[in-house]
């Protein structure tokens, strides 16, 4: 299987030939092919102890590799073993339980059940890792492109150490996917880092070098470590670029994972504050209650979930895109129902609207504490939204962030569209600009006031609905998020959609890059100082228009 | 106009009852007499009473803090509960230092965090007079501060609010922390002597309800004078037309920071009265919930009007302590409606009740409509 | 610091976003004189004032008091204290303050820190000055009146009283009798020239053209942000640019 080394071994290189031994034994029964039998494998099943069942499951896994048997017996048994229904007494009868039915395991014919029932086998921890391998390859050998094929390698992944060696060469062979073949192959690098030979090994590391995680990246240490490895220049050297490199495609990965971690944030934060500094921007109202708006998205949200877990539940996957206008409309009316009955008599008292629609989210908390409880509500998560995809090093892109950002930028690109596309829009930015003004040329300033609160609380909802795979959901979340909108409102300035965009992302990136240094409350601290210090030089925000007041 | 100065709360009627801060201070005044010589004997009010009396009192304090600022300089701060917090700490730092001095045992936080010894800036802390003097002071610094780089750029009206919301909230994330010496999440209590004095004693309690009532009575007295003062016009004058104000020569800047840091003072003293009644300082003092219910004291009691501030926070702190006695969920249903009813109706508060009907009255009778 | 011209503007410009307020403007006003500033809407006239009185900073330019003081180094109240009055479009008076009090307050002394005047009582010889021009500007008897009630026009009145107190060098009176009935426009006017002194510049930003025409000495024509005519009145009615500018073309 490897080549012998030319001369006589140090005494370092006797413990790799002990352990070379060691693999030889393990892959015994795969070079005698004659001496493969259902029997001898159900036999050394049955005594569910490492070493029989690395014999046994080695000469299974080579004998479906070359074809000898079939992946659906050998996942039969093994399901068996790990279900405890492979039933065995020391000498004999084995019995496979397959329901009621008692069978032979070898023939699958039902059997005669005896008095007594045999029992069946303790899978303890080191042998469960045999079970694991032996029922991830069988179901690769039976299915190479299947559904959870990714989850299968997987498992190879993590038990690299005892997947027999022909096995993983068919299994390489067999897969038709690349990236899949990719990890493969990687599992075999693992493997032939115990090569003896130097070349074998430095190939070996470049190929694990390939695979940025932190997983290879400690795995190579604790080889640098071991006086075999360190001894080696030329494998001394290909450990220390290797994991160089490992360590650069980490820290960009790490740095990946921030930035996106902080877009994710900060695309919630412009929704939630996207409807703050148009209001704003037009009447001069600071909406306290725009949290709560968020919240009352949210519970809409999942209002929408619930009944299409009743009425529909094949519709359920679905149920965060059919609550997109459920979860506008339900903010929207609130938000314009306030309007309507407080805020519209004090647009001349701008402090007292603080008051009033702080008195408003008060209400509306205490309400949906009364109907809904105090508790988490549960999110199913949609199957289109589980997992991620990893993108390079341990930076994965997880789908309920990624639809959070992309939920975002469609606002985004639906409020650019409204405010300068549609009549409103020219509206709004009409009496942002000159309340008086735009009264005197027939704006009615009412109507605009009314739909635009009603514009303005329906992206909160929608904030609500798109933070709902990621963030908890209960009748106080409003108040996490009122306080950095303020302050990417305050940062922004008013009215204008790229200032809200680009304080959205400074302030949510600031959040999640000085969180994991000093602290969530420390970042906190320093956007607010920043923020005062910021607005020393610019009282009105980023992009504030100099001009005559 | 430009939504960015909403600064300028213009109130048409004046018709809010003038002159009453001096015989409501009075008033107080000989009620904390009454309850010293109470204190000394085992008649009169329980000591429950007492403390509860002695609450409220600091609660008016709290609010006229606020009204000077609002209701005369019209400059809401959404995060008085900052200053008040200061003063509480700082009366909690001595008291807990006395505590350890005198018995031995160390605070709770201490045990919790295994330290030997309160951190270094406790010292001196065991003296009542270093600890008033750092309670005059302290707000007085971070309010100088805070208004400095603030009203220099000239961040007013809801900008400022928001901005003074935001700076307690993250006061509040700060001392909810174990590792700042402050007692975290837990806060500080376990007091047991203040000037030398064990707390649990009736005589103490009335002591201390009686300076609490002095000190709202003083606050009324004194400042009632102020806002009458030259100093007290030109406050009304930036609330007014602070652009004027300027042309005519004041550099407002000076004007807003004495105004701002006296007030963050008074409810610097506020808070120090307050914890020794209670027993405990913790980071809720911080909430911007808190913040917020000091302006809705001012605002139902009547914006502008020292005593009608007073009363506002005893009416509706003596309402909130019955209700959630009685019915806890209903409070805050109860509050957010009577904040909203006076928003609108009652732009002066519950003290300009009868100008707010004069003026309906005008109205039907089709006099003059909306300003 | 007597010499020179009242109102010294050289060379100013300023522009908000793409829009030139004001663009390389040159202007003189001399003591004792009375000047008409008018223009179309947006000639850059108000930013003008705002400009003299510190409220906008110009990206270039010399703005000097008396021919040597900068106003461009001091701040809105150092201006006002050096001898620049200004009165506003709008009028600006404190509304909830009553009359009388209004002027005390601008009894402002120059003399006077911010913190002495903030714990300032007014002496005998200030309260009667305050009582003077209560008189003068015709409000005698209204001394505790609320200033909020004042009808619009009594409310120019009082803000001139309050800029009359600061004894200015300088007076900016910006659009005194917008909104003004005719008689009170007559009373505006006789007022305005009764403040002429030979030490005082006033400037006066106006559309109404009888009322410019009845107290000006000299009229600047300003339009996008430049002087288009300056002259007597009779000349700038007679000048074609002018009247294309306010007519459009």
């Amino acid at each position: 299987m490897s080549e012998r080394p030319r001369h006589r071994p140090p005494p370092w290189r006797q413990l790799a030939h002990a352990l070379l031994a060691l693999a030889a034994l393990l892959a015994a029964p795969a070079r005698a092919d004659e001496s493969y039998g259902r029997d001898a494998v159900v036999r050394h099943l049955c005594e569910a102890k490492s070493e029989p069942m690395a014999q046994a499951i080695g000469a299974l896994l080579t004998a479906v590799a070359a074809g000898r048997e079939e992946a659906a017996w050998g996942a039969r048994i093994v399901a068996a073993l790990d279900g405890k229904r492979l039933l065995c007494a020391p000498a004999g009868p084995r019995l496979l339980r397959d329901g009621a039915v008692l069978r032979d395991p070898v023939t699958g014919r039902e059997a005669v059940a005896p008095d007594r029932l045999p029992n069946a086998p303790f899978v303890n921890l080191r042998t469960r890792a045999w079970v694991e391998v032996a029922t991830a390859a069988l179901a690769l050998f039976a299915e190479p492109g299947g559904a959870a094929a990714s989850a299968q390698v997987a498992v190879l992944e993590k038990q690299y150490a005892i997947v027999p060696e022909t096995a993983l060469a068919a299994l390489v062979e067999r897969q038709p996917a690349p990236d899949l073949r990719d990890r493969l192959l990687l599992v075999r690098a693992l493997q032939s880092l115990e090569a003896p030979s130097a070349d074998a090994r430095v190939s070996a590391i470049a190929t694990i070098a390939g695979d940025p995680t932190a997983r290879n990246r400690t795995l190579l240490a604790a080889l640098a470590a071991r006086p075999d490895y360190a001894a080696d220049p030329a494998v001394r050297a290909a450990l220390d670029t290797a994991m160089a490199h490992i360590d650069t495609w980490l820290r960009v990965g790490e740095v990946g994972a921030v930035l996106f971690s902080g877009l994710s944030y900060a695309s919630i934060l412009f929704m939630a504050a996207l409807g703050l500094a148009v209001i704003f921007g037009l009447m001069g109202v600071i909406n306290l209650a725009q949290g709560e708006l968020i919240m009352i998205g949210a519970y809409a949200t999942w209002l929408v979930q619930e009944a299409l877990r009743a009425l529909a539940p094949a519709l359920l996957d679905w149920y965060l895109l059919l609550a997109v206008p459920v979860a506008f409309a339900a903010a929207a009316a609130v938000g314009m129902a306030m309007e309507a009955t407080v805020i519209r008599h004090l647009y001349r008292r701008p402090l007292m609207t603080l008051l009033a629609t702080w008195a408003i989210s008060l209400f509306l908390v205490n309400l949906v504490q009364v109907l809904f409880g105090t508790q988490n509500l549960e999110f199913v998560t949609p199957a289109f939204l589980a997992g991620g995809t990893r993108v390079v090093a341990d930076f994965m892109v997880t789908w309920n962030r990624l639809f959070a950002i992309a939920f975002a930028v469609g606002i985004l690109a639906l409020a650019l569209l409204v405010l300068h596309r549609t009549p409103l829009g020219l509206f709004v930015r009409a009496v942002t600009e000159n309340r008086d003004m735009a009264e005197c040329v027939g704006v009615s300033t009412r109507r605009i006031d009314l739909l635009s609160f009603g514009v303005g609380s329906g992206l909160a909802g929608l904030a609500g609905l798109a933070l709902t795979p990621i963030y908890n959901v209960n009748p106080t979340m409003g108040t996490n998020f009122i306080v950095d909108s303020f302050l990417v409102v305050v940062l922004g300035g008013v009215g204008n959609l790229a200032g809200t965009l680009i304080a959205a992302l400074g302030i949510g990136q600031i959040n999640i890059v000085i969180e994991p240094l000093y602290g969530a409350v420390a970042a906190k601290v320093i956007v607010l100082l920043m923020i005062i210090l910021f607005i020393q030089f610019r009282p009105e925000g980023i992009f504030s228009v100099k001009g005559r007041r | 106009m430009n939504a960015l100065a909403p600064t300028i709360v213009r109130r048409r009627g004046f018709a809010v009852p003038q002159g009453l801060a001096g015989p409501v201070a009075a008033v107080l005044a000989a009620a904390a007499v009454a309850v010293v010589v109470a204190g000394r004997t085992d008649a009169g009010p329980s000591v429950y009473l007492m403390n509860l009396v002695g609450q409220a009192a600091v609660y008016g304090l709290l609010a006229v803090a606020l009204d000077l600022i609002w209701g005369y300089a019209g400059i809401l701060s959404l995060g008085h509960g900052l200053y008040f917090a200061i003063g509480g700490y700082l009366i909690a730092m001595h008291l807990v230092t006395v505590a350890f001095h005198t018995s031995g045992t160390p605070p709770d936080f201490m045990l919790f965090m295994g330290w030997t010894e309160l951190p270094v800036y406790y010292a001196g802390m065991d003296m009542l007079g270093y600890s008033a003097a750092l309670i005059l002071l302290l707000p007085a610094l971070v309010a100088f501060l805070f208004g400095l780089v603030s009203f220099r750029s000239r961040v007013t009206g809801v900008y400022f609010a928001i901005i003074t919301q935001a700076l307690v909230y993250v006061a509040m994330l700060l001392f909810f922390r174990n590792d700042t010496g402050f007692g975290g999440n837990n806060g500080m209590t376990g007091f047991t002597h203040i000037a030398g004095q064990p707390l649990s004693e009736r005589g103490t309690v009335a002591v201390l309800c009686a300076l609490s009532l002095l000190a709202a009575a003083a606050a009324l007295f004194g400042l009632d004078r102020l806002v009458r003062s030259r100093f007290g016009h030109m406050l009304v004058a930036v609330r007014d037309d602070e652009a004027r104000l300027r042309f005519l020569g004041y550099d407002t800047l000076w004007i807003k920071l004495a105004v701002w840091c006296l007030s963050a003072v008074l409810a610097a003293v506020a808070g120090a009265l307050y914890v020794p009644q209670v027993g405990i300082v913790n980071p809720r003092v911080l909430s911007p919930e808190l913040s917020l219910e000091i302006a809705v004291w001012v605002a139902i009691g009547g914006r502008g009007t020292l005593v009608g501030a007073f009363l506002g926070a005893v009416v509706i702190t003596t309402l909130k302590f019955l209700l959630t006695a009685w019915i806890p969920v209903l409070w805050p249903f109860v509050l957010s409606a009577l904040v909203l009813v006076v928003v609108i109706t009652l732009p002066n508060g519950f003290l300009d009740a009868g100008g707010a009907l004069a003026r309906l009255r005008r109205r039907a009778a089709g006099g003059e409509g909306r300003a | 610091m007597t010499d020179g011209p009242a109102l010294y503007v050289d060379g100013l410009s300023v522009r908000f976003g793409s829009l030139r307020a004001i663009d390389n403007l040159s202007l003189l006003v001399n003591r004792g004189e009375i000047r008409a500033i008018i223009g179309p809407n947006g000639a850059g006239k108000t930013t003008l004032l705002d400009i003299v009185t510190g409220k906008t900073r110009p990206d270039t330019g010399t703005v000097l008091l008396d021919g040597g003081l900068d106003l461009l180094a001091m701040s809105e109240p150092q201006i006002a204290l050096a001898g620049v009055g200004r009165k506003f479009q709008k009028p600006s008076v404190f509304e909830a303050l009553s009359v009388r009090d209004n002027l005390r307050l601008a009894l402002r002394a120059p003399g006077r820190s911010i913190f002495a005047e903030m714990g300032h009582r007014l002496g005998a010889a200030e309260e009667a000055r305050a009582e003077a021009m209560l008189e003068r500007i015709g409000m005698a008897g209204m001394g505790a009146r609320r200033a909020g009630v004042l009808s619009h026009g009594e409310k120019q009145w009082l803000e001139i009283g309050m800029l009359l107190l600061q004894e200015p060098r300088v007076l900016l009176l910006d659009e005194p009798v917008a909104g003004m009935s005719d008689s009170e426009t007559d009373r505006t006017a006789e007022l305005v020239l009764s403040l002429r002194a030979p030490d005082r510049a006033i400037v006066v930003i106006e559309h109404d053209m009888s009322f410019v025409e009845r107290i000006a000495d000299v009229v600047t024509v300003l339009h996008e942000g430049r002087t288009l005519v300056e002259g007597s009145m009779a000349r700038v009615q007679a000048d074609a640019r002018v009247r294309d500018v306010y007519l459009g073309r």
